[in-house]
């Protein structure tokens, strides 16, 4: 510890060595001047005997064991002294490490949470997914269908179906207030072996009782978290639940991207959803299902099982239905995937673009690297003169490299620091852009640690690394003059190398770049269908209130009618369906003159709205009219249809007056994105 | 005459030895022990500032010495240097050294003689 004292106490010391060199000088001249000789020449003796006071001074220094501290605060000093000198060199290269660091952190910490990181359960890597593969695409699955899985397969320890996560109100009193909830069968927290940190979960026993279990952050934002939040009761839907329990705070559910905030036992689905319930109907897949492997089963063994049971319910479901319609369900299979992460859903979607932006930004930490590098080479070259007079001068070598060092430690440490806010702000942005388009995702994204250091200490190392190397040949240099020349042209080449790199990886960058802001920008852009510009719009559940058949129908109109009156609002309309809200509604479609191939189905969308809907919306009328007041219930039934309708279902025959399910189509529209801006856009009957 | 002993000159460490030898008679000042090791030395040995200093600062830094500051004999304020227990040991193993290294030597140049 002697040298924290010594690092500390160094004015005091610097004094004491003055005063004990002083001391010696006094005395050992006033001897001389005691044997008989002149003050001046006893004092000419005695400097010349002491040989340079600065130098005895610097040695005494040299021994205090602290040198190295010192001496690297001074370089510390100098280092900024020089970035400072040469404001430009330092701003690239610290936002080259800043962007490396940065990007990389973000992009890995988004890519962990969505797609490789383990959900807090036990064992998540004995977790599957059940995945029911359609001819046409992915499907979810019906709860008939989860009960007969569950119960028939041998190869789980339990299983689990989960609903989506959707806002509905509960209210505590007389106040409704929305929370994101969802439904989960009995086994959903025993299969993932999740224990509540507050109350109790429900299971087997209460899978048919009126309780909710609720997650730690809601807790925490609705109840301050309170321990008195078990017991307390809240009504949905004219039924009063109880909070039962409260779920771990790093739980946020199976669903990446959509933690729900109350859990209902999934047999409760009537109740909670009153009319919508769905829960019984084999026809109307909803669920996802998890189920935990039994010990020694593998997934290919798990699979086949559930593939035989998923096929003999296929079957039996084929022989009820005509016989064109046999091969699509006959096409259905059923698939295991691991499931540790969660559902797979927000993986799938993002794994794309994700894993584009993580190639990109792995550019971006090499082109940083290098740039540095070549940074560093390049001042160090420019240096060469400063550093031959220093080593001229007597500095040491060791002590050359240590301050180029101090230096690039210093840029490192800037650079770093940068990199580390950096990534917070774009980790924020990148959510943000994400969950552009309505789909909203709440995560918890803190920028991975090791992440951080493994960026972070690449960078460093790059720095250190390609600062070292200038410092050691120009401190070689000067040793052995023969060397030098040989050592430039070896250093020239190096250098015009790694120009050469960095011009190809930035054309690769800009490239990438480019394309991947291109992707982006039609996702934020894509042509909607209609004029985004001033539209507002917002859901009303009218059942909820009590409205039902023609009462509902009245309120509708009055509702718009209101609307329109409000100064300025321009138009205002209605529709089932309100346009990309995620939601959708679709079915078969008889269309007149069109005859389904033998394997089709003929299918539409369908959605349901008011007179000045596409005024509203400003959606372009392209053939025949839009709707109008009197086309009323009691007036004929009238249809208005897409272009994509028209493409698939009246080739090239002219479709106004035309009948579609029994109503005559008085319109077409410009196409209309449907369900979300990424989809196709559907054939679409209104 | 050994005019200018520097690390050069001498065996490194074996100024430290003097230096600790010397101390053992009582504190004493950095002059004090440059002008007693040229006095016991017969003016054979004469110890440069150069090498004085940073020898009597390493030695403290190791903990060997310990200095305070007193009156000199002529009333000037100087800086006092005493043994410690650390470095009376290290003085007691550097002379068994050096009685060994001093035989050893001896008996070489004896035999070539």
């Amino acid at each position: 510890m002697r040298w924290i004292k010594t690092l500390f106490r160094k004015e005091r010391l610097e004094n004491q060595l003055e005063r004990e060199l002083r001391f010696h000088i006094e005395q050992q001249t006033e001897d001389l001047m005691a044997e008989g000789l002149s003050r001046e020449e006893a004092r000419r003796r005695v400097m010349v005997g002491f040989g340079g006071r600065e130098v005895v001074k610097e040695r005494c220094r040299d021994v205090r064991g602290v040198r190295w501290i010192e001496d690297f605060w001074q370089d510390l000093g100098y280092g900024v002294r020089h970035l400072r000198g040469s404001p430009l060199f330092t701003l690239v290269a610290v936002l080259s490490l800043a962007l490396g660091i940065g990007a990389n952190t973000a992009i890995f910490s988004l890519i962990d949470t969505i797609m490789l990181r383990s959900m807090p359960v036990a064992e998540p890597d004995r977790l599957v997914e059940l995945m029911r593969y359609m001819p046409r695409g992915r499907g979810a699955i019906s709860y008939p269908l989860f009960e007969q899985l569950s119960t028939e397969s041998r190869s789980f320890t339990a299983t689990f179906a989960h609903s989506s996560v959707d806002v509905r109100h509960i209210s505590f009193g007389s106040e409704e207030e929305p929370v994101r909830t969802a439904l989960a069968s009995a086994g959903y927290y025993s299969t993932l072996g999740v224990q509540a940190v507050l109350g109790r979960t429900f299971g087997e026993e209460d899978e048919r009782a009126p309780v909710a279990v609720v997650s730690y952050a809601w807790w925490y934002r609705r109840f301050g978290g309170d321990p008195n939040v078990i017991g307390k009761a809240f009504r949905r839907n004219g039924t009063l639940f109880t909070i039962i329990g409260v779920t771990p705070k790093g739980f946020l559910g199976p669903i990446v991207g959509s933690p729900s905030e109350v859990t209902f036992p999934l047999k409760m689905d009537a109740e909670v959803r009153g009319e919508e319930s769905v829960i019984n109907r084999a026809d109307y897949s909803w669920l996802s299902v998890m189920a935990r492997l039994r010990p020694g089963v593998s997934r290919g063994e798990a699979q086949a099982e559930v593939s035989g049971l998923f096929r003999r319910g296929l079957e039996q479901e084929a022989s009820k239905v005509e016989l064109r319609d046999r091969k699509e369900i006959l096409e259905r299979r059923m698939e295991l995937r691991p499931a540790g992460n969660g559902f797979v859903g927000l993986s799938e979607r993002y794994a794309e673009p994700l894993t584009a932006l993580m190639g990109i930004v792995a550019i971006v930490l090499l082109l940083a690297c290098s740039n540095l590098a070549n940074l560093l080479l390049a001042r160090a070259m420019a240096r060469r003169r400063e550093i031959s007079v220093r080593l001229a001068v007597g500095a040491g070598k060791g002590r050359i490299i240590r301050q180029l060092m101090a230096e690039s430690l210093l840029l490192a440490a800037i650079g770093g620091a940068s990199g580390i806010a950096l990534a917070l702000w774009l980790s924020n942005g990148l959510i943000r852009m994400m969950s552009a388009g309505g789909l909203s995702m709440l995560f918890e994204i803190t920028p991975d640690l090791r992440v951080l250091g493994f960026t972070a200490s690449a960078s460093v190392l790059t720095c250190l690394l390609f600062g070292l190397i200038p410092a050691w040949q120009a401190a070689r240099v000067q040793v052995n003059p023969t060397l030098k020349e040989g050592r430039l042209g070896d250093r020239a080449r190096w250098r015009r190398g790694l120009v050469v790199i960095q011009v190809a990886l930035s054309l690769l960058l800009v490239i990438g770049g480019g394309l991947f802001v291109r992707t982006l920008a039609n996702l934020n852009s894509m042509e909607p269908g209609f004029d985004r510009r001033g539209v507002f719009m917002f859901d009303v559940d009218l059942r909820k209130a009590g409205y039902k058949g023609d009462r509902m129908k009245a309120m509708q109109e009055r509702i718009v009618e209101r609307l329109n009156a409000i100064p300025g609002v321009e138009s205002a309309s209605f529709a089932n369906v309100r346009p990309v809200s995620g939601g959708g509604w679709d079915g078969n479609v008889n269309v007149e003159g069109y005859t389904p191939k033998p394997d089709e189905h003929a299918q539409a969308h369908f959605n349901a709205v008011s007179p000045g809907h596409f005024r509203t919306l400003r959606t372009p009328i392209l053939l025949g009219r839009e709707f109008t007041e009197r086309d009323s219930a009691k007036a004929p039934k009238v249809v208005i249809v897409n272009e994509a309708f028209v493409k698939r279902y009246f080739g090239g025959t002219a479709p106004l007056g035309k009948q579609v399910n029994k109503a005559e189509v008085v319109g077409v529209v410009k196409d209309m994105k449907y369900r979300t801006l990424r989809q196709e856009i559907p054939p679409t009957a209104y | 005459m050994i005019s200018d002993m520097d690390k050069s000159d001498l065996l490194q460490g074996t100024l430290d030895m003097l230096i600790l030898k010397v101390v053992t008679l009582g504190p004493i000042h950095g002059y004090g022990i440059a002008r007693r090791i040229q006095q016991i030395s017969k003016d054979a040995l004469q110890v440069q500032q150069g090498s004085l200093y940073p020898a009597l600062h390493r030695l403290e830094n190791r903990g060997w010495l310990t200095a305070e500051w007193g009156q000199s004999e002529s009333g000037r304020e100087a800086k006092f240097y005493s043994l410690t227990k650390q470095g009376r040991k290290q003085l007691e193993a550097e002379a068994e050294n050096w009685d060994r290294l001093a035989l050893a030597i001896g008996l070489i140049m004896q035999t070539s003689r």
